[in-house]
């Protein structure tokens, strides 16, 4: 074993040397980006990387529980390994990002990463993985750039089962002027790349159908007054107002409407962070009504409320955003290809290619995650990308179950 | 200076009841500090994390930790009892402890509390019952007299002679040290020629192994040993200053060689060190200095990092391309300007409100960097990417340990330029205004000047660390520019000794390094931070490099 | 800046720019550079005319209720930099923490059935609640954080405290979980009263009248008890106190202990107003009460309870009343850059704050 993470090393330190690659051979497996041995009995390496300090704690806890629990579904093992998920903090910021993917890329016995929650951490984190011949798999960066065609080169490891904010923004566009038949929108992002990103790409769908956005506008996580702001908007009086901000923000917006005679009409829609039982406990009675932009497929519905249960039973709480079914289903595509692709030699030691991986990932088909059927594009999105329109009918948090609180209203 | 609080000759005293009582006092706090880990939750997670495989995980190691402790403090509030009697009421304290926490698990496997306490999980009963049954007798019983153990353990430590008190901590402490910075230890051994093959004799894959732990045990008891035979002889004073000088050399070295010998990881965390070095040199300048409390120091980061954002991004924000090296100037130096309109106004505020003023002109830099107003210039919340990495002749500085020898080597500059800044006139200025300003003033020196001054060198400094961080991460994002990292350069400043550069070196070693390093902790990382900052300061109120005892004595 | 008005001959501007340096120039140009940007903003916003009256009402309205709460903060920052000179920076967190109290109390009475039977007794009990963990949470803090220190002059204190911060955060952050809670409310406190045409709700009049009532009763105590004349002689110089006999040790918990229930009060009741806490809400209005309270001029009672109410006002009004003229694009978004700037400009030109003493230079 030491001889062979030796010469993954000098493989590695090949790969930072020159572009050229050198395939490697270790017992019954010839890789191009190297080979993974796993002696008989020992764990099976994920990593993880989310925001597990600072403001997005709740988000980042939440992915990497689901990724235990998408582990613990599997039996703890795979191929007769135990599988072991070794997170890191990458906060939600890049240096963060930087840090925790070069702590998780300094480990050659990691096979695949999943993570991280924020874009910021994977424009810089992603290629460092890849550099060392991780792919890796982001449960919650959401940015249309780390999924483009014209990505570069050390994008071409990054997956992520999380859906594109492009497909997200159409969908909610579409719903709000076609569907609703709305003319006049508001959008409120909270500063963050991800909020941000998602009005910017609902307002950019929105107007063109020929909608009008008559006011943006934008507030402070930490912010609890926000009846200011919501005075300010209701002066222009949007039909609906699209804000996907995170649990607390959207509690207080919802409470905080009441108070604004002339939003008591107005429709929130919220987005996907929301989609959980702790948004009902923060919202109150305020709640009945609020809709989101929500994950959409039969498997969702019918499995996402007992992953909610396993998941408060280990935990004592159930997920506080929505983000968790992503940790899951980027475990899920991992454990998959880890399946498809080790070898066991006569000794029953393991061996993974990682260029073999990568491939496997890439190809992953109708996967039955829980957002949905997951089938990766060339670009490495890998989200179910079915949406629907969920509304909340009570405020009672022990009845949070898609399907019936909240209902689903669109398609 | 406010924060500094008013000195006070009125000492407060604890009154102490009877040593027993003391001791279980202490097996109180002990208990209670176990039943605290535990319910944190931090007991479950780490409990995942081997430090010597197969025999202790990560969470095992404190609570042993403080088996010991509850037992060494214990035997030591009875003071000078016979030996008997002090390992008695150690052992005492370490029952109690013990019992609390099977009191704990007792509760937590008979009662639910989890809809207050989400961490009191039958998780969390199953770990601490060590596969004894579930909350049985047996477990509980273990606990309990674990407790007493681990408390006569930590109470014997106390009996032992210094030397041979000395030796079994060292040994412990290098025993754990290997097996919680096992990734470190591993990457040095991959790297160095010839240690290859002790890998995998000394590590497993994620703790140290059994045997090597027991034999660095040995290793690290007999060289603490061999030390204290050394320091039995006087030793003069040149020989002193000797072993300074070596000390100091060894750790130049060490800063040399380290991205050499690890991987990008460690370079990675050594690269913040020196960023934070950079900083902490920077507030050293107004705050160690010249006594200016500065909680909005970030400003200046950002500014140097925006400024070479802008100047060399791939992107349409960018308002020029030129190279790293004509825009670490040009960033450095509207840093500097920011400083002095940032020290103009707040001139004539001192102590607290001075910390607020600046606190608040931080916050207004960060808001209005990630403003939408100022998105079409700076980028908003989806920042600034694409930014060109620092070119030498053909030669790209990419790497993290590249990019580490740059921080460093613009350290060392800056370094200089404070040493000598701060034994020239200039320097004792400074000193002087942070004493006294009255007096300061009567002694005819510009306060106004001599501020302004410590502000915007101060200010260039932490510009020319912004400017590092934009081209290290190769992005720049308003969130990387929050009031936390103003409060850890603080911190930083203070845990090393204000005033002091050396001291800058170690705090940011200590704040910045060990916490990068101990990642395992995850959620946990900032709570054991909080402790850190609290237990050191505790240990060394006036810091772990303190400036010069002829500096500090009188302050 | 003052010089102007000590003298008569020869004419009083000449004798300014005789006596005035260049740091007294430009803030002078900042006084007219302020004043030119807040007047081209509120008239462009008054031409703006994008809010009704009542919109501006509201905003009042919101100001109070939210300033009342940092008030309430800042009360307790004030009352123990009054006697220590020193910042208790986790003040914030023992916020947090009388917050969850008061929650946990709240469960506790409505599973009971007191809250049903008895709403007007219940309220009394969670402030309680939220009071003594305040409390006792600051007793804690004044150990581990000051008292080893009251010797030495060093930052030690500070640095303890911030770390204290985050041990306060990241424990209850591991006992309690994350998610957000909600706060139960009473029936009669959830409506609204109209007040001159104006619709107040209940919890807002609440809110407002506490920080009052706290702020009268803090009064009280530091005037008109023996403990507040130990204080005050605790204040003006430790060792004289020592020496006449007071204890010390037993003034400073005390003070903190106050300090602390403040913080639990203002914890409930800012979640009373706001219906939901987490344990990370400390740090931001421990912040914003640190603010007021220097606003205010720290170790003045009634400063913090002003610098709260405009620190308030300021974040309410500031961006409708001086962006809406530049026609910023999000201007809520910039409500702390007002807040800040104007707490900036406060010291600039008023370095002891709104109400502040003026301290002896050794003090300051």
């Amino acid at each position: 074993m030491v001889n062979k993470s030796a010469r993954a090393w000098a493989l590695a330190a090949a790969l930072l040397a020159s572009t050229s690659v050198h395939a490697e051979t270790v017992g019954p497996v010839t890789d191009d980006l190297g080979v993974v041995e796993i002696p008989k009995g020992q764990p099976i390496l994920i990593g993880g990387y989310s925001s597990q300090s600072g403001g997005d704690t709740n988000q980042g806890i939440d992915e990497l529980r689901g990724a235990e629990i998408a582990i613990g579904d599997a039996g703890g093992s795979v191929l007769g390994f135990p599988v072991k998920l070794i997170g890191e903090d990458a906060q939600c910021t890049a240096e963060g990002g930087q840090t925790a993917a070069s702590k998780l890329a300094g480990n050659r016995q990691i096979v695949v990463v999943v993570g991280p929650s924020c874009s910021s951490g994977a424009r810089v984190g992603a290629p460092i993985l890849w550099n060392v011949g991780i792919s890796s798999i982001a449960f919650g960066a959401t940015s249309p750039a780390l999924t483009a065609p014209d990505r570069p080169d050390g994008f071409k490891g990054f997956l992520r089962s999380v859906p594109n904010d492009l497909k997200s923004g159409q969908f909610t566009a579409a719903y709000v002027y076609d569907k609703l038949g709305l003319k006049t929108a508001a959008t409120i992002h909270d500063g963050s790349p991800y909020t941000e990103q998602l009005v910017q790409a609902f307002a950019k769908d929105f107007t063109a159908k020929g909608g009008k956005i008559v006011a943006a506008e934008a507030i402070s996580p930490s912010d609890t007054d926000l009846r200011p702001v919501l005075t300010r908007i209701a002066q222009s009086k949007p039909e609906a107002i699209f804000s996907p901000v995170f649990v607390s923000s959207i509690g207080f917006l919802l409470r905080q409407k009441q108070e604004v005679p002339d939003l008591k009409n107005t429709l929130i829609i919220g987005g996907e962070g929301t989609f959980s039982a702790n948004t009902i406990e923060a919202a109150g009675p305020s709640i009945v009504g609020f809709r989101i932009v929500g994950p959409s497929t039969d498997l969702f519905s019918s499995q996402f409320p007992k992953f909610v249960e396993k998941f408060r039973s280990e935990y004592g709480e159930a997920p506080i955003g929505g983000f968790s079914a992503y940790g899951y289903d980027a475990t899920l595509l991992a454990l998959d290809a880890i399946k498809a692709v080790g070898k066991t030699d006569a000794d029953g030691n393991l061996y993974i290619g990682r260029k073999a991986l990568h491939d496997a990932l890439m190809a992953s088909k109708g996967v039955s995650g829980l957002t949905g059927t997951l089938t990766c594009d060339a670009n490495g999105d890998c989200g179910a990308a079915t949406y629907a329109i969920w509304e909340f009918v009570s405020d009672d948090p022990s009845s949070f179950s898609p399907g019936t609180n909240p209902k689903r209203i669109y398609p | 200076m406010t924060f500094a609080a008013v000195t006070s000759s009125y000492r407060l005293e604890r009154r102490r009841g009877g040593a027993l009582a003391e001791a279980l006092r202490i097996g109180l706090f002990g208990g209670l500090a176990a039943i605290a880990f535990a319910l944190v939750g931090a007991y479950t997670i780490m409990d995942g994390r081997p430090v010597i495989e197969g025999v202790l995980t990560l969470a095992q190691t404190v609570l042993v930790t403080i088996g010991l402790a509850t037992g060494a403090f214990g035997a030591r509030a009875a003071g000078a009892a016979p030996a008997a009697t002090r390992l008695a009421h150690g052992a005492a304290a370490g029952l109690l402890a013990g019992i609390l926490l099977a009191a704990l698990v007792l509760l937590v496997s008979s009662v639910n509390l989890r809809a207050t306490l989400v961490a009191a999980s039958p998780a969390l009963v199953r770990a601490l019952s060590f596969g004894l049954g579930l909350a049985s007798t047996r477990a509980l019983a273990c606990l309990a007299v674990g407790g007493a153990m681990l408390g006569l353990a930590g109470s014997v430590l106390t009996v032992l002679p210094p030397v041979a008190r000395r030796a079994v901590v060292a040994g412990l402490a290098a025993a754990v040290a290997a097996g919680l910075f096992r990734d470190v230890f591993a990457s040095i051994l991959d790297n160095v020629p010839g240690l290859r093959g002790l890998e995998s004799a000394i590590f497993g894959f994620s703790g140290v192994n059994p045997a090597a732990a027991v034999v660095l045990c040995l290793a690290a008891a007999a060289l603490s040993v061999g030390r204290s035979a050394l320091r039995g002889r006087a030793l003069s004073e040149r020989s002193i200053a000797l072993r300074k000088r070596i000390g100091l050399a060894l750790m130049i070295v060490a800063i040399l060689a380290l991205p050499l010998v690890t991987n990008a990881f460690v370079a990675q965390v050594a690269m913040l060190v020196a960023l934070y070095i950079l900083m902490g040199m920077g507030l050293n300048i107004e705050l160690g200095l010249a006594g200016l409390v500065d909680l909005g120091f970030v400003a200046f980061f950002a500014v140097g990092a925006y400024t070479v954002a802008l100047l060399s991004s791939n992107t349409p924000f960018a308002i020029a391309h030129v190279s790293f090296w004509i825009a670490l100037p040009i960033a450095v130096a509207l840093a500097a300007v920011a400083g002095l309109l940032f020290g103009l106004p707040v001139l004539r505020v001192r102590g607290d409100y001075l910390a607020m003023a600046t606190l608040g002109l931080g916050e207004i830099v960060r808001v209005l960097v990630l403003s939408d107003a100022l998105a079409p210039v700076l980028g908003g919340s989806q920042g600034i990417i694409e930014i060109a990495r620092p070119r030498i002749g053909g030669l790209v500085l990419n790497t993290p340990a590249d990019l580490y020898y740059l921080a460093l080597a613009i350290a060392a500059i800056v370094g200089l330029v404070s040493w000598r800044l701060q034994h020239s006139r200039i320097g004792r200025a400074w000193l002087a205004v942070r004493e006294d300003e009255d007096v300061a003033q009567a002694l005819g020196i510009d306060l106004v000047a001599m501020k302004l001054l410590a502000y915007t060198v101060g200010a260039a400094f932490a510009g020319a660390a912004g400017a590092v961080f934009a081209v290290l991460i190769g992005s720049v994002f308003p969130h990387s520019f929050q009031l936390l990292v103003s409060i850890n350069v603080l911190a930083i400043l203070v845990i090393g000794g204000l005033g002091s550069l050396p001291g800058v070196v170690v705090g940011a070693i200590a704040l910045i390094g060990l916490p990068e390093l101990l990642r395992e902790f995850g959620e946990f990382r900032y709570l054991f931070y909080g402790l850190a900052l609290v237990a050191m300061m505790h240990l060394k109120a006036e810091g772990l490099w303190p400036a010069h005892a002829k500096e500090t004595s009188h302050v | 800046m003052t010089a102007a008005a000590e003298t008569k001959a020869p004419g009083p501007l000449s004798e300014w720019l005789r006596r005035s340096t260049w740091v007294d120039h430009i803030l002078l140009a900042i006084r007219i550079v302020v004043a030119l940007v807040v007047l081209v903003g509120l008239v462009g916003s008054i031409a703006a005319d994008t809010y009704s009256a009542e919109s501006w009402i509201s905003f009042i309205v919101f100001g109070l209720t939210i300033g009342s709460v940092y008030a309430l903060i800042a009360l307790g920052y004030t009352m123990v930099y009054g006697i220590l000179r020193m910042i208790n920076f986790a003040h914030g967190d023992v916020m947090m923490v009388g917050s969850f109290a008061g929650l946990f109390a709240a469960n506790a009475l409505a599973g009971a059935g007191v809250t049903s039977a008895l709403p007007l007794l219940a309220l009394p009990l969670i402030l309680a609640a939220g009071m003594a963990a305040g409390a006792l949470v600051s007793i804690g803090i004044e150990r581990v954080a000051y008292r080893p220190f009251l010797h030495v002059r060093s930052l030690a204190p500070l640095i303890c405290a911030i770390g204290l911060t985050f041990i306060l955060e990241y424990s209850a952050r591991g006992l309690f979980g994350t998610r957000n809670r909600a706060y139960p409310g009473f029936g009669w406190m959830e409506g609204s009263v109209v007040v001159f045409g104006i619709t107040l709700q209940i919890v807002q009049i609440i809110a407002f009248a506490a920080a009052i009532v706290m702020l009268a009763g803090l009064l009280a105590v530091v005037r008109l008890t023996p403990l507040g004349k130990a204080m005050r002689a605790v204040a003006e110089d430790r060792d004289a106190a020592a020496l006449v006999g007071i204890d010390v040790a037993r003034v400073i918990v005390a003070t903190f202990a106050i300090g602390g229930a403040m913080a639990g009060v203002a914890g409930v009741l800012y979640a009373l107003v706001f219906k939901q806490i987490t344990v990370f809400m400390g740090f931001f209005l421990g912040v914003k009460g640190f603010a007021a309270a220097i606003l205010g001029g720290i170790g003045n009672l009634g400063g913090a309870m002003l610098g709260g109410l405009v620190l308030g006002l300021a974040e309410a009004l500031g961006p409708a009343l001086l962006l809406e003229g530049f026609h910023i694009p999000a201007p809520y978004q910039l409500k702390d850059v007002i807040g800040y700037g104007m707490l900036v400009l406060v010291l600039i030109f008023r370095p002891q704050g709104l109400l502040g003493e003026r301290l002896s230079t050794k003090r300051a």
